[in-house]
């Protein structure tokens, strides 16, 4: 039917008027504009509660939505924090009946380990087993585990071992064994290019998006302030309730290992982060950070995590990843932001129609910040296929292939 | 205009239709997935099969059907049977997704193609956009009386009482109807499959998609012939897919396949192996005064079908209904518009989306009449000796039961009479896109949204 109707609609004059009913997909907020606003959100904009899971020392922070259907159990990627699902929460929660249940994967936002430097793939899953045990055995409701690169290939480790009996979907965005391994070399070049500290929030999430790291302006004023946190080792929400400064003192004891970094000098004014401005502006963004932060120590805003000091663990996320993913007996999505980032394995195993695969434009590595409107439209038509979860009003089938040009 | 020779001359004239029955559900909110997708009579018009957007497959049996066919002759006089029952019904398509394409593939049936049966078994093929699928229909008797070793009541008979052979009847009341998918023919359409139609040789049928037709045998599922291919190297150069494709009803060479651009082309089979050059072209030059920004887009033909005597084609395009004889490729015989009163709206048809919808048509069982549906319900007869046309609505209006369909007219005036119905006030939303005549009797199946209307020609 398409195919007959663009041919059709070829046949029209030019200049005729736009037909009403093909509204442009809103992407999710896409750049600032006109309108610079970088104040941070507060995660209680998007998410219902959060808690934090307590397992011996370690305590881990989840943020909860949604009262039914299955659970959608989301872990983010290397750097980021939870908060960075929140703007697709809400969005996928407008479609489909589900729960989200998004968490600060050790060493990340909220969440305080006894060794938060052990990034180790078994460790992590082990943390993950953690949490959906503490939060779903009793009830068991059906899982799927969705997670963003590092998370993602967590996600795929914790499916693979078949130690959740609940999980019925495995959700991969833009992770592939083949393209991550390749390009473990340049991440240390692209975290040396980052600025080591920020003076105020509005600063770290002004810089996330002048430098290209994120695209959507909304989801980078909720998910920055999970990146970075004072310096002095407390929690870098704006709006602080009661029971978060008992949590944040005992992050502060975690995590007082953590000094402030110091620049290393760069040579070098590389692109790194592939921001679309130009290398004179990064660079006094930079300085301009620098100068600040040696005389107004208290008020800096320093990475939460030093990614860097991961790096032995990076094989150990991404190696034999492709196999452990086709492996897995669950219905898997996968979502990429470019075609070119898929391996030949798993090129091959799509064809075979092992993985469902969507491919989104106009965003970087972080699709699920950059479109979440878009990802949250794939995840809700992927839930409803395998009859996961029920539809609500606002959902409206996809299919990618009937689009008109 | 031509008259058809050699015509029944009880076929003239206004056949005065009465309502029989209507299937579906009565409620205001309609499932997408019980929109009635495709209606076909079978060959001799006791079984109805319909298809629906959920896949599904209801096939009618006509009332008294069985009586004919038993051996028991009865005494009373042959009676109008114009009931139809449901006789099967079965899920034939399921959605599937196509992981390599990101493609959802919908499980609505497009059309469906009776097959001649062999035995007491029917055939039928059914498809969607792109399988197509043979199924078995075939009733099985659950229940068998007068066994020789087991009475009735389940009871071992004693052996002394077995003094005679007894041949066991079957019960006529218990019998189930099961239907069996037997082939199933799919991977060989790129695009959306829009037609199938058997063949006269009871072997083989064709089934057309957007850009190519395939040929196939009945017995044979792994492999295709591809007869027309009208797919461009470069896409991008696209600018004409074919609409509909049927085989001849007697020659078995001869196939024709509409376009989107208006035209029809005849293709022999006997000539080349590939099809692409046709024998015949059938267009009618435009008539440049009413060329409008949508000229092309209603220009396209949505349906095509041969005559019951090969002789003539009928083609449904947006606003109109042409005869052709198939001897002239230059004009058609005959024209008879369904809706002009919608030409100075193409505009806002195009901004609904309305103008994209494709009408079917069909002709009656001697060729004299023709009938096409259109919107708020209305279909529409056209006779083709006297010239007249009417149009009718399928309602569920309880006050016309029994009565012969009244005339409905649309009216560009807002000034209403009783059955008149002003042009602006038209419900675009409940249109007649299936429309199917008896082969041989005057019973007509009308397929509105949900609902599937049954008329029949009143009885003296």
């Amino acid at each position: 039917m398409a195919l007959h109707r663009a041919v059709l609609k070829k046949s029209l004059p030019p200049g005729l008027p736009p037909r009403g009913s093909l509204q442009p997909r809103s992407g999710g907020g896409g750049r600032s504009g006109r309108k610079k606003d970088y104040s941070p959100l507060p995660w209680s904009d998007f998410f219902d509660t959060h808690q934090d899971v307590r397992a011996g020392a370690n305590s881990f922070r989840v943020y909860l939505k949604g009262s039914g259907g299955p659970v959608l159990l989301l872990l983010h990627g290397g750097g980021h924090s939870a908060l960075s699902w929140a703007v697709f929460s809400v969005s996928v929660s407008k479609l489909v009946e589900c729960r989200i249940a998004a968490m600060d994967i050790r060493g990340h936002g909220y969440t305080a380990t006894e060794n938060d430097t052990d990034l180790s793939a078994s460790t992590l899953l082990s943390d993950v087993q953690t949490v959906a045990d503490s939060l779903y055995r009793d009830e068991s409701p059906p899982i799927v585990l969705m997670g963003h690169s590092m998370g993602g290939a967590i996600a795929v480790h914790v499916a693979a071992k078949l130690t959740i009996p609940s999980l019925i979907g495995l959700a991969v965005i833009d992770v592939v064994e083949g393209t991550a391994m390749d390009s473990l070399g340049a991440n240390h070049a692209f975290l040396n290019n980052r600025p080591s500290s920020f003076r105020s929030l509005e600063h770290a999430i002004e810089w996330s998006i002048r430098s290209g790291q994120l695209r959507n302006v909304q989801s980078a004023r909720v998910s920055v302030p999970g990146q970075v946190m004072k310096s002095n080792g407390v929690g870098s929400d704006s709006v602080i309730s009661p029971d978060e400064s008992v949590d944040s003192e005992r992050h502060s004891k975690a995590t007082s290992r953590v000094s402030l970094l110091t620049t290393p000098p760069i040579a070098e004014e590389g692109e790194g982060s592939g921001g679309g401005r130009d290398d004179e502006e990064v660079r006094r963004d930079k300085d301009d950070h620098e100068s600040v932060s040696k005389s107004e120590i208290k008020e800096l805003y320093v990475w939460r995590i030093d990614l860097a000091k991961t790096d032995p663990f990076w094989r150990g996320w991404f190696s034999g990843l492709t196999q452990l993913f086709l492996s897995c007996p669950l219905p898997k999505i996968l979502i990429l932001a470019g075609v070119d980032r898929l391996d030949k394995e798993m090129t091959i195993a799509h064809m075979q129609g092992k993985f469902q695969m969507q491919v989104l434009s106009g965003c970087g590595h972080a699709v699920h910040e950059d479109v979440p409107d878009k990802v949250a439209e794939i995840v809700a038509g992927y839930l409803v296929r395998h009859r996961f979860s029920e539809a609500k009003e606002d959902f409206k089938s996809l299919f990618p292939g009937l689009k008109f040009p | 205009m031509a008259v058809p020779s050699a015509e029944s001359p009880s076929s003239a004239g206004e056949i005065p239709w009465c309502f029989s029955q209507v299937k579906g559900t009565i409620e205001e909110e309609v499932t997408e997935a019980d929109i009635i997708s495709t209606v076909e009579f079978n060959h001799d018009g006791e079984f109805l099969a319909t298809g629906d957007k959920g896949g599904r497959v209801v096939i009618f049996q006509r009332d008294g059907t069985k009586m004919r066919q038993s051996r028991r002759r009865t005494s009373s006089p042959p009676v109008f049977r114009c009931d139809y029952n449901v006789y099967s019904t079965f899920q034939s398509h399921e959605p599937e997704f196509d992981y390599l394409k990101s493609l959802e593939i919908e499980e609505k049936i497009n059309q469906i193609a009776w097959v001649k049966p062999s035995g007491s078994s029917l055939f039928l093929l059914t498809t969607n956009d792109k399988t197509v699928k043979l199924w078995k229909i075939s009733e099985r008797c659950r229940h068998y009386s007068d066994l020789n070793t087991i009475t009735d009541d389940g009871m071992l008979r004693e052996k002394e009482a077995l003094a005679e052979l007894r041949i066991p009847r079957k019960c006529e009341e218990d019998i189930s109807v099961e239907a069996l998918p037997r082939r199933i023919f799919s991977n060989a359409h790129a695009y959306h499959i829009n037609s199938i139609s058997v063949n006269s040789d009871d072997a083989t049928y064709l089934s057309a998609d957007d850009l190519r037709i395939n040929v196939w045998h009945l017995e044979i599922t792994d492999q295709s012939f591809n007869i027309v291919d009208i797919k461009p190297a470069n896409m991008e150069e696209l600018t004409e897919v074919i609409t509909a494709a049927q085989f001849h009803p007697i020659s078995c060479h001869l196939l024709i396949y509409s376009s989107s651009k208006g035209t029809i082309r005849l293709c022999d089979m006997r000539e080349k192996a590939l099809c692409d050059e046709h024998a015949k072209l059938f267009e009618q030059p435009e008539d440049p005064s009413t060329r409008s920004f949508f000229s092309e887009i209603i220009a396209s033909i949505s349906d095509v079908k041969f005559s019951h005597s090969g002789r003539y084609i009928l083609s449904r395009d947006y606003l109109t209904v042409k005869v052709w004889d198939m001897n002239m490729e230059s004009r058609p015989v005959e024209v008879y518009p369904v809706h002009d009163y919608l030409r100075s709206r193409l505009c806002s048809l195009y901004e609904n989306d309305s103008i994209f919808d494709r009408f079917e048509c069909s002709w009656n069982g001697d060729d004299t009449k023709v009938i096409t549906g259109t919107y708020n319900n209305f279909f529409r007869i056209s006779d083709r000796q006297l010239g007249e046309d009417w149009c009718y609505e399928a309602s569920r209006d309880m006050s016309t039961l029994g009565q012969i369909l009244r005339h409905k007219r649309v009216v560009s005036t807002n000034r209403k009479k009783k059955d008149e119905v002003s042009v602006e006030s038209l419900d675009y939303s409940r249109k007649i896109l299936h429309a199917a005549w008896h082969p041989r009797d005057n019973i007509l199946a009308i397929a509105a949204t949900n609902n599937l209307y049954l008329f029949h020609e009143q009885q003296p």
